[in-house]
């Protein structure tokens, strides 16, 4: 079940927070109705998405219609921007993505925030609380631009 | 060398050390004496005894297509089944074999994934195809392509879990029951992610890619899948999931047989071409397959045209996610009889 919040800023940009699963059922109609310029996505917590529930939210964000930036984008998210580069439109911009990090000193976990491009898990990788830099648990090509 | 009457062997074509290795190791364990050439065309012809698969190791010519490779070594043994390992470009390569030439196995060499992009590859660094994996395919290619479920992917003795599905109301139900096992079994974040991704796409395929009417026309396949399907009495999915602690398998069953090689390669083809651009029609599109293939690391295809189609999805969950990605996907492909044009859905 996905679930959706919507918080209008000053300048009149659309805040939207998407979390859950996003599948076949998807429907943001109502973002769509309130959405009349630009859409900032949080997209942190949306902890899956299916083959449908991809094909609706690109519907879902063509639909849009202004310039929209994806933040925060979950490894769910991520790895199918990674694997289907135009899924957005050229109108979409994906600032950053959250994704798993784990200490190869310690083993601890944490998510983290990195910019959506090339090298961002090193460039930007996390400290551990034991000092050391934290790597992605993951390979960098599923969920980052190569 | 001559093998004794009755002698069950395989052919390998490899000059990595690691790869002989655990091929001879895996096979042998399963019955299977191995028979290694450095090239396809130093492959022995006679005297093998009964050659149940045939091997090659597309690193023996990392420059050479992989159609030209295999068939090189096709021509020495017209009818045995195909299997591809590679640890060079090992995806690209191994989806280019399965797609363009009759192997219906791909196995990566383990680390292949971790090789540096471009200069010279060092394949000392490479481990060969893992051996649970091409132990529990000679086993299967041995045993036929019935449908054996979860159970050649686990250890001995780990539970396997049933649940019959019928109608789209029941997948909700059996796809709560999977993802409550994982979570039961403390799988969380992407571990439990790519479960839950490949058991839903197995049973969307079930439900709407794969039921036939009496003519042999797909019957769902051009539903909106938000529009609930149910199956006949006679027509029922039966999913199976399991796992010992290292490894989880999901495997879902229907009776409808429809399924073809050709179906799963088109849809791989996008994995290895890159995908445009997701259709943005209800269905079709072959998306499903694409994701289950990118987060399994197995799927194994059985095909009895008409009678059943059983597909399963084989994850490592005891390490960490990076290592289950490090391994890459091996593709098994099991069909009883001849090869058909249908689509199969996906």
């Amino acid at each position: 079940m996905v679930q959706i919040d919507k918080r209008k800023s000053p300048d009149g940009t659309l805040h939207v927070t998407i979390a859950g699963k996003i599948d076949e059922r998807f429907d943001a109609a109502s973002v769509l109705h309130d959405a009349h310029g630009k859409v900032v996505m949080h997209l942190g917590g949306v902890r899956s998405i299916s083959s449908l529930g991809v094909r609706a939210f690109e519907i879902f964000v063509q639909a849009l219609p202004a310039d929209v930036v994806l933040v925060h984008v979950s490894p769910a998210i991520a790895s199918q921007l990674t694997m289907i580069p135009n899924l957005c439109g050229t109108r979409t911009t994906v600032e950053s993505a959250k994704l798993p990090f784990t200490c190869p000193a310690c083993g601890a976990e944490k998510s983290h925030s990195v910019p959506f491009r090339a090298g961002a898990n090193v460039e930007h990788a996390p400290k551990c609380s034991c000092g050391v830099a934290m790597e992605l648990d993951g390979l960098p090509e599923q969920y980052l631009p190569m | 060398m001559h093998a004794a009457k009755g002698t069950r062997s395989a052919a390998l074509v490899s000059r990595h050390g690691p790869t002989c290795r655990r091929v001879a190791q895996s096979l042998g364990a399963a019955g299977v004496a191995v028979h290694t050439s450095p090239f396809p065309s130093e492959l022995p012809v006679d005297n093998l005894g009964d050659v149940v698969a045939l091997l090659v190791d597309l690193d023996v010519s990392p420059g050479e297509a992989p159609a030209l490779l295999v068939a090189e070594a096709r021509r020495r043994y017209a009818d045995v089944p195909l299997m591809a390992t590679a640890g060079v470009d090992a995806r690209a390569r191994l989806l280019d074999a399965l797609c363009e030439a009759d192997v219906n196995h791909v196995i990566p060499k383990r680390g292949a994934l971790t090789l540096p992009r471009g200069g010279m590859p060092v394949l000392g660094s490479l481990e060969g195809p893992d051996e649970h994996d091409l132990f529990a395919a000679v086993r299967r290619l041995l045993d036929g392509p019935e449908s054996p479920g979860v159970t050649p992917y686990l250890l001995a003795g780990a539970p396997v879990h049933e649940v019959s599905v019928r109608s789209s109301q029941d997948k909700d139900a059996a796809l709560e029951s999977v993802v409550g096992f994982g979570d039961s079994m403390g799988l969380t974040g992407e571990k439990l992610r790519r479960v839950e991704l490949a058991a839903e796409e197995l049973l969307m395929n079930a439900l709407y890619d794969a039921p036939r009417n009496a003519d042999g026309r797909a019957r769902n396949a051009e539903l909106d899948r938000r529009e609930p399907v149910t199956l006949g009495a006679d027509e029922t999915v039966h999913m199976r999931y399991g796992c010992d602690g290292q490894t989880l398998a999901v495997a879902v069953a229907d009776p409808f047989g429809s399924l073809s090689k050709k179906a799963v390669t088109d849809r791989l083809r996008k994995v290895r071409d890159g995908i445009p651009k997701p259709n943005a029609g209800v269905a079709g599109a072959g998306l499903g397959l694409v994701m289950t293939y990118s987060v399994a690391n197995q799927l194994i295809f059985a095909v009895s045209p008409g009678r059943l189609t059983e597909v399963t999805a084989v994850l490592h969950v005891g390490g960490s996610n990076r290592a289950a990605q490090e391994r890459g996907t091996a593709v098994h492909f099991y069909v009883q009889h001849s090869d058909g044009e249908g689509s199969g859905g996906w």
